[in-house]
């Protein structure tokens, strides 16, 4: 009895999964239209200026949180969203730019952050902020951060949100991108918002 | 009948290999391939990946690494978990099975090189000194040049 009620719930996610593939709606990402609001930020560029979404308008924003004493997970997805920004036909690479959201300002400002977000590519620009910044904003996309003790040497390490989220050109919100995604994938997702 | 041969001449060899890694503890009992640093700019800390293989007949335990370069050389392991990510210190340090290998790689294990001395470029090369204890206890040493490389695959 439960067996069969397992077989058509089986069945029937089969079945959605067919049409899904079918549709040309379907994305890489996980479409968040509704779910999240529409592109807003304040916070500081790396020469200490306030920026907010108006600085961003007009390009396919992709908008990332981390910090720069992050070696691995960090630079990972950042150079996976390189890879997909440099697999697109040239035109469009310049419509893209990747906000990379440090959620560690004590440390990060200035020319590390520069030097840190530059190195990925030209579309990419190092943020940060106040701790009311960075939480307006955290909260506002309904992700978190933390801070780990401090050892000896006064180190710390950061927990932060996996995902980055994809805005289009008039920062309408659009896809979530899982860590999981390959540049083709997210080539492919990031075309299909620009020809739209 | 010469793909026979040839094919009889092929299993002599992986056999013989076989008994060969079987019966010998290679000169060499730990090994270190892709030995490697993903230069990350800005001045914050590196990572340090690489593959160790443990080619002896005892299993040993990975418990800290260190480097003149690096005021600071520690395990780490990083996780995604609910869409959160974070670095944990590997405090009990890495198990190598007998013949057995580990890697430390992107997204996983890494080496979290701390307050280097000099500037690092991509090319150079840094030493990179691993501790392993054995079952008795008697601590290893084994010391690997890692490659600096571009972050970008
Ligand atoms: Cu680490």
């Amino acid at each position: 009895m439960v067996l069969s009620r397992i077989l058509i719930w089986v069945l029937a996610a089969l079945a959605m999964g067919l049409i899904g593939c079918q549709s040309d709606t379907e994305w890489y990402g996980k479409d968040i239209r509704g779910l999240m609001p529409d592109l807003e930020f304040e916070l500081l560029n790396a020469e200490a200026q306030t920026v907010t979404q108006v600085d961003s308008s007009g390009k396919i924003n992709l908008l990332f949180f981390g910090f720069t004493y992050c070696p691995d997970i960090c630079p990972t997805t950042l150079a996976q969203l390189a890879a997909a920004i440099r697999s697109l036909p040239e035109s469009m690479q310049q419509q893209v730019q990747v906000l990379f959201v440090s959620v560690d300002p004590e440390r990060d400002s200035g020319e590390r952050l520069r030097q840190y977000a530059g190195a990925f590519g030209a579309q990419f620009v190092g943020l940060t902020g106040s701790q009311d910044q960075l939480q307006a904003l955290t909260r506002r996309y309904r992700v978190t951060y933390g801070y780990g003790e401090r050892d000896a040497n006064g180190d710390y390490n950061v927990s932060h949100s996996s995902a980055v989220f994809a805005f289009d050109k008039a920062g309408s919100v659009r896809l979530l991108l899982r860590e999981d995604l390959t540049p083709a994938q997210i080539a492919a997702d990031l075309q299909k918002i620009s020809t739209e | 009948m010469r793909r026979i041969t040839l094919g009889l001449l092929t299993m002599l060899l992986l056999f013989g290999g076989l008994l060969w890694v079987w019966l010998v503890d290679t000169p060499d009992g730990l090994t270190i391939d892709q030995a490697r640093i993903r230069l990350v700019p800005g001045g914050g800390p590196q990572a340090g990946y690489f593959i160790l293989h443990n080619n002896t007949r005892e299993s040993l335990h990975l418990q800290a690494a260190n480097s003149e370069v690096f005021g600071s050389v520690m395990l780490h392991q990083s996780r995604i978990q609910n869409g959160q990510s974070q670095m944990d210190a590997l405090d009990a340090g890495v198990l190598v099975a007998a013949r057995r290998s580990i890697e430390f790689m992107p997204g996983g294990m890494h080496l979290m090189l701390m307050r280097s001395n000099h500037t690092l470029e991509i090319g150079d090369s840094v030493p990179i000194t691993l501790e392993l204890a054995g079952s008795d206890n008697q601590i290893q040493f084994i010391t690997h040049n890692f490659i600096v490389v571009p972050l970008a695959p």
